[in-house]
């Protein structure tokens, strides 16, 4: 990945003037935020093909939306969040076929006892970690959704070594802050830990 | 099949070239990556694009207000076709020229109201007007309101120190509403009201231009 530390102050400036007009930031602002956005899809979704068209989806989404950003916002939580969101339908939906298509074979093995194999091959190809990994990243974005922007960019700064405003002691007492209001969210959302 | 390899002459891969690597798909210069700022950068257009057509459409019910009240609707059309279209392109184009749109399109109401007023009570019309001794009333309307449009024009810009393009912007669209109510008056209306227009713009330009 060609990542390297994101000029965030710059990519403010750069949302603010797309958002009043000025197509020539355009693939500055592309440029920054797709590694990112790609980033969080891959990790999201745990392979390349879906995280590229989620990733996709949300670039367009964010670019649709750049008329209405607010540059008193910090632009990247705001993508991030737009990303996050795309991702997680992306997930839903795959969730869904899924059960769609692991349902199939159980109806026709009730029907014909010859497709038993067939339904063990489809489990085989869809291990039960993952679906607990998915279900817990996205049970993450949830929570995170929940979160205000400085709890998101403190928290983006901790998991994924994005560049802060501050640092020090400063960082350390957000993150504290970030993550208990994290740990409540999730709290609030699924009654656990 | 190394016969097969066009890159090696002897029939095996060239050792010097190194082996074709697709580039990583969060790298912003891979395929994925161009093909999707080419899609993203149609979709910022097309959204700014309806935002305009929606931010311009008060324009149109200006438009249809003079229609209705004007003895000529006719002679409106033009005038709605062109300020709608000045005004989604102002809006689509940036947002300090969205600003101009909004200017110009307030300033406009004044000439629109005074010449639509001007025309209820003294039945002005292509044809003259109703009343003797009226006739000349609805021209004036439009220059005083074509006035009072650009003297409005004229402070806004010049309080937020705009550019060139936000004063021609803001006076075109202003002139073009403010002619869906003069142009049933006739080339005199339309014309008095771009002199009134003209004149209220003219100091605040002057005190920009002695500044620049």
């Amino acid at each position: 990945m060609t990542e390297g530390p994101l000029p965030r102050a710059e990519i403010d400036v750069w949302m603010a003037r797309l958002a009043a007009g000025e197509r020539e930031v355009f693939t500055l602002v592309f440029e920054a935020l797709w590694p990112r956005v790609f980033g969080l899809c891959r990790a999201t979704l745990g392979n390349d093909a879906d995280a590229a068209d989620a990733a996709q989806q949300a670039m367009m989404k964010l670019m649709e939306r750049a008329a209405d950003y607010d540059p008193s916002r910090a632009a990247l939580p705001w993508a991030l969040a737009i990303a996050a969101w795309e991702c997680r339908s992306a997930l839903r939906r795959r969730t869904r076929s899924r059960e769609v298509a692991s349902s199939e074979p159980e109806e026709s093995a009730s029907h014909s006892p010859t497709s038993v194999d067939g339904a063990r091959t489809l489990e085989a190809n869809d291990p039960e970690s993952e679906l607990v990994r998915r279900d817990l990243v996205q049970r993450a974005l949830d929570a995170m959704n929940e979160l205000s922007d400085v709890d998101r960019a403190t928290l983006a700064a901790t998991f994924f070594d994005e560049p802060t405003e501050v640092v020090g002691a400063t960082l350390r007492k957000r993150r504290e802050r970030a993550i208990d209001r994290l740990r409540a969210a999730v709290r609030r959302l699924y009654g656990l830990d | 099949m190394a016969s097969t390899d066009p890159r090696s002459p002897f029939g095996a891969p060239n050792p010097i070239e190194p082996p074709r690597v697709d580039p990583d798909p969060a790298d912003p210069r891979s395929p994925v990556a161009h093909a999707t700022e080419r899609r993203a950068r149609r979709a910022y257009e097309l959204s700014r694009i309806r935002r305009a057509l929606l931010a311009a459409s008060p324009v149109l019910a200006l438009a249809a207000l003079a229609a209705l009240v004007s003895p000529s609707p006719t002679r409106v059309v033009p005038f709605a076709i062109l300020s709608f279209g000045a005004a989604t392109l102002m809006v689509w184009q940036s947002r300090s020229m969205s600003r101009a749109a909004l200017v110009g399109m307030l300033a406009g109401v004044v000439p629109l109201a005074l010449s639509l007023a001007a025309n209820q009570w003294h039945a002005c019309g292509p044809h003259g007007c109703a009343s003797h001794g009226f006739s000349s009333f609805c021209a004036p309307a439009c220059a005083l309101g074509g006035l009072v449009a650009g003297l409005g024009v004229g402070v806004s810009a010049h309080r937020t120190r705009a550019s060139a393009p936000f004063w021609i912007g803001a006076s075109t669209l202003a002139w073009g509403v403010g002619a869906l109510g003069c142009a049933c008056v006739g080339a005199v209306g339309v014309a008095g009201l771009a002199v009134g227009l003209l004149v209220g713009v003219m100091p605040a330009w002057s005190v920009r231009a002695a500044r620049a």
